[in-house]
């Protein structure tokens, strides 16, 4: 077993780690900096470092709190850098001290209760909600597919929502996030 | 950000979840330090992450992501095999400093990590007319002036003026009272103007510009690059004064390139009618039709008209770098600017091969150098800010 077989594995390791949580790793850091490329911009570091520290690492051991933490810590370094640069002193609490360590509970049973109850909306809404969440199709896109008014689809993603937000509160941001390009 | 007396406390959070600047606010940072708040936060957090999951799952392209990371990867990884590279770079030093291509550039914004700096990103500074500077980006601010505009930048990374329509026409000529924005290398950023004049401002540009525009014409002052979509209006003219142009238009879209330190300034003429004039020059105006460049050498005695295909001169505004069979030196020159490297000619033979490319500005510098040495005709290494080029 020579040196290259071992520096191999690392590679084909370190692989399997990026296609298993890139995606999970760009929700994550979405959720803090709400812009998709950044937070790619923000994962592609997060694996430049892991690759760079790769001879610390256990992949053995799982890796995805680490993953996490780094994420996390890279989104909030990215949006201190955003601030506008405000003259009062120093910053009590330091906000990784807030955010860190990382917390991830996992989405497969939520997406799942999402999906229920986006099943329980009358037909039209339904059809109009799968349409705007899930193909991330504009109002008036939407509109020419159903053959309804613009207004209408308003009115249906309106509702739509307003049920939602009744069990996921978080889905009122849903309406502010330019990254759904669905205005 | 205050605390509303009746809002809940998953009101408050996700008030603080919608703008990225919220997530930072001390008396929200203080509040999650209790831990069932912390708790309830986690919550939320992951409700949008789920959405956002939903919504995007797909739009995502791992092989591809996997492709640039590695593309990132190789260019760290021959910082390692550098110790020879380091040596020719000096010795070209020694041998000649007209070898290397440099320019003065100005202080670049963020320091911390030398990564995120080789990227293009949008951010300007923005000088009003109290010499108070305001930093921007994707934060949200706004601001009003005392004549009533209303000064707003988004966190689409646009800065917009809005005159005040309730304001009395003003019949006297007032002062008029200018702003300044200033975009840093690697850089671009979007402007409207009070009259509704849209403006895409390249990186190292200087953009002067009143808050309100005087009732006689609307005039303009760059020193760099930018993109403009005139609104029409009547007997309005716009103007835009520049080293080397004066550029008078109607309602119409036109590039500027007007960078001081460089000799040849152009304007790119994209649909509507422009006249352009040559300050120094006595009298004569000349009237451009879309698809037409009007091209200055500073040093030449008069200009020239020229057919241009504008994507060409045009491309930036879209996010791309596009070159046709364009000199390396030229495209390097331009990659330079945008991500602030200094570039080293192994030798000058190089500097005259011809590259044709699209390229995306907002990419890594890695992934645009390693399509440069993808073409086959040079070998291209980066060090640091540095970027050294060989023949193949």
């Amino acid at each position: 077993m020579g040196r290259e077989t071992e520096a191999c594995d690392v590679k084909i390791l370190f692989e399997n780690s990026f296609r298993e949580f890139f995606k999970s790793l760009c929700f994550h850091a979405m959720s803090f900096v709400k812009d998709e490329e950044v937070a790619k911009d923000v994962v592609h570091d997060v694996f430049l470092t892991v690759w760079i520290r790769r001879d610390e690492i256990d992949f053995a051991q799982p890796i995805l709190p680490y993953l996490l933490s780094l994420t996390r810590h890279r989104a909030i370094n990215y949006l201190e850098h955003l601030k506008v640069k405000v003259r009062h002193a120093e910053q009590k609490p330091e906000a990784e001290e807030v955010y860190l360590p990382a917390d991830d509970a996992g989405h497969e049973e939520l997406i799942l209760k999402i999906k229920a109850r986006i099943g329980t909306l009358p037909d039209r809404c339904r059809e109009v909600m799968f349409l705007y969440l899930i193909e991330c199709k504009k109002y008036k896109e939407i509109a020419e597919i159903l053959g309804i008014s613009v207004n209408t689809v308003k009115t249906h993603i309106s509702a739509g929502l307003k049920n939602l937000r009744e069990e996921f509160p978080a889905s009122l941001l849903l309406l502010c996030f330019p990254y759904l390009k669905n205005y | 950000m205050g605390r509303q007396g009746e809002e809940t406390d998953i009101d408050y959070i996700l008030s603080h979840l919608q703008d990225p600047a919220g997530l930072l606010d001390p008396e929200f940072l203080v509040w999650l330090q209790v831990p069932v708040h912390r708790k309830l936060f986690e919550e939320i957090r992951n409700q949008q992450e789920a959405f956002m999951r939903f919504s995007m799952e797909d739009s995502i392209d791992v092989d591809r992501e996997y492709e640039r990371l590695q593309a990132k990867i190789r260019f760290s990884h021959r910082r390692s095999g550098w110790r020879w590279m380091v040596a020719a770079a000096c010795v070209v030093v020694v041998f000649g400093v007209s070898l290397v291509f440099r320019y003065t550039r100005p202080v670049s914004m963020v320091e911390e990590k030398p990564l995120a700096l080789l990227e293009g990103r949008k951010t300007a500074e923005l000088i009003l007319a109290s010499g108070e500077r305001i930093h921007l980006e994707k934060n949200r601010v706004e601001l009003r002036e005392s004549n009533g505009t209303l000064i707003v930048n988004d966190s689409s990374c646009s800065l917009a003026y809005h005159r005040d329509a309730s304001a009395v026409g003003q019949t006297e000529e007032k002062a008029i009272v200018y702003h300044t924005l200033v975009i840093p290398a690697g850089a671009d950023y979007t402007l409207t103007l009070a009259d509704g004049t849209n403006v895409r401002l390249n990186c190292e540009t200087k953009f002067r510009f009143p808050v309100e525009f005087s009732g006689k014409e609307r005039k303009v002052f760059l020193d760099g690059e930018a993109y403009f979509e005139v609104k029409k209006a009547g007997e309005w003219p716009f103007i835009v004064e520049t080293e080397g142009m004066q550029v008078k238009v109607n309602g119409t879209c036109f590039n500027v390139k007007s960078y001081w330190y460089e000799d040849i300034v152009h304007t790119t003429l994209v649909s509507g009618a422009v006249e352009v004039a040559n300050p120094k020059a006595m009298g004569e105006s000349v009237r451009l039709t879309p698809s037409q460049q009007y091209y200055l050498n500073k040093h030449a005695d008069r200009a020239e008209v020229r057919n241009v295909d504008v994507t060409l001169y045009t491309g930036w505004t879209e996010g791309m770098f596009v070159f046709k069979k364009q000199r390396l030196e030229d495209v390097m020159n331009t990659l330079s600017r945008w991500y602030t490297v200094d570039v080293f000619y192994a030798n000058e033979s190089v500097k005259d091969l011809r590259i044709s490319a699209h390229l995306g500005r907002y990419e890594h510098i890695d992934s645009v150098l390693e399509l440069l040495c993808a073409m086959d005709k040079v070998n291209v290494k980066r060090k640091g800010k540095t970027v050294i080029i060989d023949r193949k």
